[in-house]
């Protein structure tokens, strides 16, 4: 322990010994007062960024005079003021790392007491053999397939220290799309290159990035989208075209596709506008699925011709067609069990069959019209007494398109 | 014992009271609380109509680029978001508070900021700048409208370095800057931003001479509107009747004052330009110059006003600059009055910037300051054109003190307010009277003619009511204030009036 002493005291005084020697070694050549007076600093050459402080040293300092130095530094990002430092043996400004990291032209104003002593500029140069990251921005990210449509890659490269490099370096900036890559160089301008890339006239997805001697981008995707679409045609299919008011007639378009055959996003709206001779209008809607749209509606109770068309709402429609419904009865079977209580039916349809549930049945007397609907093909009606008075009756019973005219006898 | 009881009932009861109270509070706070925070409008970026407290002069030189074409509210937002940028900056740096730079710099561009910031912290230093104009070329705006590329040159400012909130240096700066622009979330954020040149601008000097063998004038205000001259009592009937009797008078110019506040502040009001011409239009009719005093009442002077104050002087200047009544530009009434409060060097700082402005703005007609003594008379000698002092002592002493000024500038020297208030009354029963008065111009002209001194006296009418911004509240110094004129409150001219005229 007591030896253990002995070594450090020991070691301390030869550290002493050796600090003075150096000491008096270096302090009258810098410290030395060079003129009466004066400071000056050494000129700040032009430099690379680098994350390191870097040492203002002067070229002539007065030890004399009392010295309230100060080193003012004003870059891009801001301004910054430095005071004096100093070693045993030596005065400096150190200029810290944080602002050598940021090329761009400096201006640094030296001054003792508000007044100036010296003023001057240099650069901090971005370093290109430190590359960063190539920021690469690229838009828009959907696109058309046409000749006028296009997107815009824009890189940006830096260095580690996220300086903008010189104008004139050269960058790749690259694509592909459907197997073809295509790469070309440009030069930077502004801190930027960039290029058009025309929309391909296939839909799909373009891959895009930039590279720089080793450095790279991510990778950012352009979705190519159909161009407007065509015109294009519709059919209609059914089991049998009776008006029956059961069967579903479905409508279908044809491939929908752009100019370039591409055929149209799912989804795309189509609207079907049906005009019956009757008089009616409606329409119906249905999306597509791998460029086809199929839209259903139900067949009429009364026979007629309905004229379709198809339509994407300002873009594209189809040709009209035009389809039939047959009536599915001849006339009117009447039962009269009562003087007052009239059955219509059973009425029957294609097949023989009973019309299904629910087929309108009107009977017009007096002015009124009664309606009702059927069941297992029948409808009764019953005239009340107190609305109809004992007599000959003219009435029309109307029912699936068609008409019969009927003299009844109630009591 | 009984005592006892009593104090315990008390503490008992007043424990109660307190702690119910005290819950009560609690409660109230909780729910204030809860109904704090956020306010739904504010959770979107949406721009709502802000008076901008920063509104350097913006040029967009070039808006060519490869790119695409810009659309005029795109440009707008650039302009707003990019000066919004440097505003967050330079108080960043003067404050040391970060406020704002994260919505105007991208993460990385916030990051060199951070540092320097933290650099200024440690080394105590506190930059105070400002930007007086810039010059916007838009080098490329990309396809999908968020990214552009701008170089702005010639960013002329003003930055004043503190260490240890002692003043260090100001400095003039010109510099040159190439920036990218993102648009993110909404706003325009400086993704990369580098300096690439700067250049000292010296603003070329050239002295305007006063355009008049000798200046004989008088500080004008109307009688029923003093220091108030375009307010609601304006009127071109009275300017017309006032100037006719400056002609009267045989003087051959006024000194009017236009309110920096009064007339807008940075939006400079169209009325209130209009009464500013309609007055020269009057003084023309009467063949009177006009000495025009601008910023009166302003005292602010922090550089962070200077693009406000710029903004004001631009829009009076370029609206009146060409009038033929116009003579010279006052630019300050007595500044040296705002060295104790707001420094000499900040004023004269201000002063100075201003009339670099000024002289950009209208290189033709002279530039004075009315200074308040002749003792600072020759503050910004060489920026000048016209020495102007205000001199309210006693007379013997004028002549010397005009010599001292004289024989130290070459350029013209004006007497720019003097005069004697005749008020003796309640306030100042031994103060001087219109006869006083009248022996006072009588000795003034005196002096004057021996030494051809260029004048403007204070002032023309005795007024009613002056504001209390003149002069004070206290009635003793508003009173006094009110019997400077040479025609009193009833409209008769008083002894002093015909000692001018038949001078």
């Amino acid at each position: 322990m007591k030896r253990m002493k002995h070594i450090a005291a020991l070691g301390c005084i030869s550290i002493l010994l050796m600090t003075t020697l150096l000491l008096s070694f270096y302090m009258p050549q810098e410290k030395q007062a060079i003129s009466q007076g004066s400071f000056r600093i050494e000129k700040i050459a032009d430099t690379i960024a680098s994350a390191e402080p870097r040492v203002v040293r002067f070229s002539t300092y007065d030890s004399v005079q009392e010295a309230n130095l100060q080193l003012v530094l004003s870059s891009t990002y801001g301004t910054i003021a430095l005071s004096l430092e100093s070693t045993f043996w030596d005065y400096y400004f150190s200029i810290p790392a944080a602002f050598n990291k940021n090329a761009g032209k400096v201006s640094y104003t030296f001054i003792q007491d508000q007044k100036i002593l010296q003023e001057g500029s240099y650069q901090i140069l971005a370093d290109t053999t430190k590359l960063g990251t190539l920021e690469t921005h690229l838009g828009p990210r959907s696109i058309v397939a046409n000749e006028r449509d296009y997107t815009m890659l824009v890189s940006i490269p830096t260095d580690s220290l996220d300086n903008m490099l010189p104008d004139g370096t050269l960058v790749n900036l690259k694509s592909q799309f459907k197997n073809t890559t295509t790469a070309t160089t440009h030069p930077l301008r502004s801190g930027i290159a960039w290029k058009r890339i025309s929309a391909p006239l296939q839909s799909g997805r373009m891959s895009t990035a930039s590279t720089l001697k080793t450095a790279s981008s991510r990778e950012l995707v352009a979705d190519i989208f159909p161009d407007v679409a065509q015109d294009f045609s519709i059919t209609a299919s059914s089991h049998h075209n009776y008006a029956d008011g059961n069967e579903l007639i479905t409508f279908e378009t044809s491939q929908i596709r752009d100019a370039h055959g591409n055929i149209m996003t799912d989804g795309t709206l189509i609207t079907f506008y049906i005009k019956s001779n009757l008089g009616d209008y409606w329409q119906t809607q249905a999306s597509t699925v791998n460029g086809y749209a199929f839209a259903k509606a139900l067949h009429p109770q009364s026979p007629s011709k309905w004229k379709i068309t198809a339509a994407i709402t300002g873009i594209a429609q189809s040709e009209e067609i035009v389809v039939t419904f047959e009536p599915i009865i001849k006339q009117i079977p009447l039962t009269i069990t009562t003087s007052r209580s009239i059955t219509v039916g059973p009425l029957t349809s294609y097949l023989g069959q009973w019309v299904q549930e629910g087929i309108a049945v009107s009977l017009e007397i007096d002015g009124v019209i009664y309606t009702e609907h059927t069941k297992k093909g029948i409808v009764t009606f019953y005239l009340k007494p107190e609305d109809h008075p004992t007599g000959t009756h003219p009435s029309i019973i109307r029912a699936l398109g068609i008409e019969k005219n009927q003299q009844l006898v109630l009591d | 014992m009984k005592r006892n009881k009593t104090l315990y009932r008390l503490l008992i009861l007043s424990g109660f009271i307190l702690i119910n109270a005290g819950i009560l509070y609690g409660i109230s706070q909780v729910i204030a609380y809860l109904n704090s925070g956020a306010d739904r409008s504010k959770m979107l970026h949406i721009e709502n109509d802000r008076t901008r407290s920063y509104i350097p002069e913006i040029t967009w030189e070039s808006l060519e680029n490869s790119g695409r074409p810009i659309e005029a509210a795109t440009q707008k937002a650039i302009e707003e978001d990019y000066l919004d940028a440097w505003y967050v900056k330079n108080n960043a740096f003067y404050t040391g508070d970060d406020v704002g730079i994260f919505d105007h710099y991208t993460a990385s561009a916030r990051t060199k900021i951070g540092d320097l910031l933290a650099v200024n912290k440690e080394q105590q230093t506190t930059i105070e700048a400002t930007t007086i104009a810039h010059h916007l070329s838009l080098e490329f705006y990309s396809a999908d409208g968020t990214l552009a590329v701008l170089t702005d040159r010639n960013v002329s400012g003003v930055e004043r370095i503190f260490k240890n909130k002692e003043f260090v240096l100001e400095r003039n700066f010109n510099d040159d800057y190439k920036l990218i622009l993102l648009l993110e979330d909404g706003f325009w954020r400086i993704r990369h931003f580098e300096k690439i040149a700067n250049t000292t601008h010296t603003p070329s000097y050239t002295p305007v001479s006063l355009d008049t063998a000798l200046l004989e004038g008088i500080n004008y205000y109307p009688q029923m509107s003093p220091w108030d001259t375009f307010g609601d009592k304006f009127s071109s009937d009275t300017l017309s009747k006032d100037f006719k009797i400056v002609k009267d008078l045989r003087l051959n110019s006024v000194r009017i004052f236009v309110g920096y506040e009064d007339f807008g502040k940075a939006h400079v009001s169209q009325h209130k330009l209009a009464k500013l011409t309609t007055l020269l239009d009057e003084a023309e009719k009467e063949g009177v110059k006009v000495i025009v005093t601008l910023f009166d009442f302003y005292g602010d002077y922090r550089l962070q006003d200077w693009t406000l104050t710029n903004a004001h002087l631009k829009s009076i200047v370029t609206s009146i600059k060409d009038h033929p009544a116009l003579l010279a530009w006052d630019l300050k009434n007595e500044p040296d009055l705002d060295f104790d409060n707001r420094g000499e060097r900040e004023v004269l700082s201000w002063l100075s910037h201003s009339i670099n402005y000024l002289k950009e703005l209208d290189p033709k007609h002279p530039i004075t300051i009315g200074w308040s003594s002749p003792e600072n008379a020759l503050l910004l000698e060489n920026k000048v054109d016209i020495v102007s002092y205000h001199y309210y002592r006693d007379l013997e002493d004028l002549a010397s003190a005009h010599t001292i000024l004289t024989n130290a500038t070459s350029k013209p020297v004006v007497l720019q307010e003097f005069g004697m208030s005749s008020y003796r009354g309640l306030w100042n029963p031994f103060g001087n009277n219109k006869k006083d008065q009248a022996a006072y111009y009588t000795e003034f002209f005196k002096t004057q003619k021996r030494d051809s001194i260029d004048y403007l006296s204070w002032t023309l009418f005795d007024f009613g009511d002056i504001p209390n911004r003149v002069a004070g509240d206290l009635p003793w110094r508003k009173n006094k204030q009110a019997c400077f004129g040479i025609i009193d409150n009833l409209g008769v001219k008083v002894d002093a009036y015909s000692i001018i005229k038949h001078r």
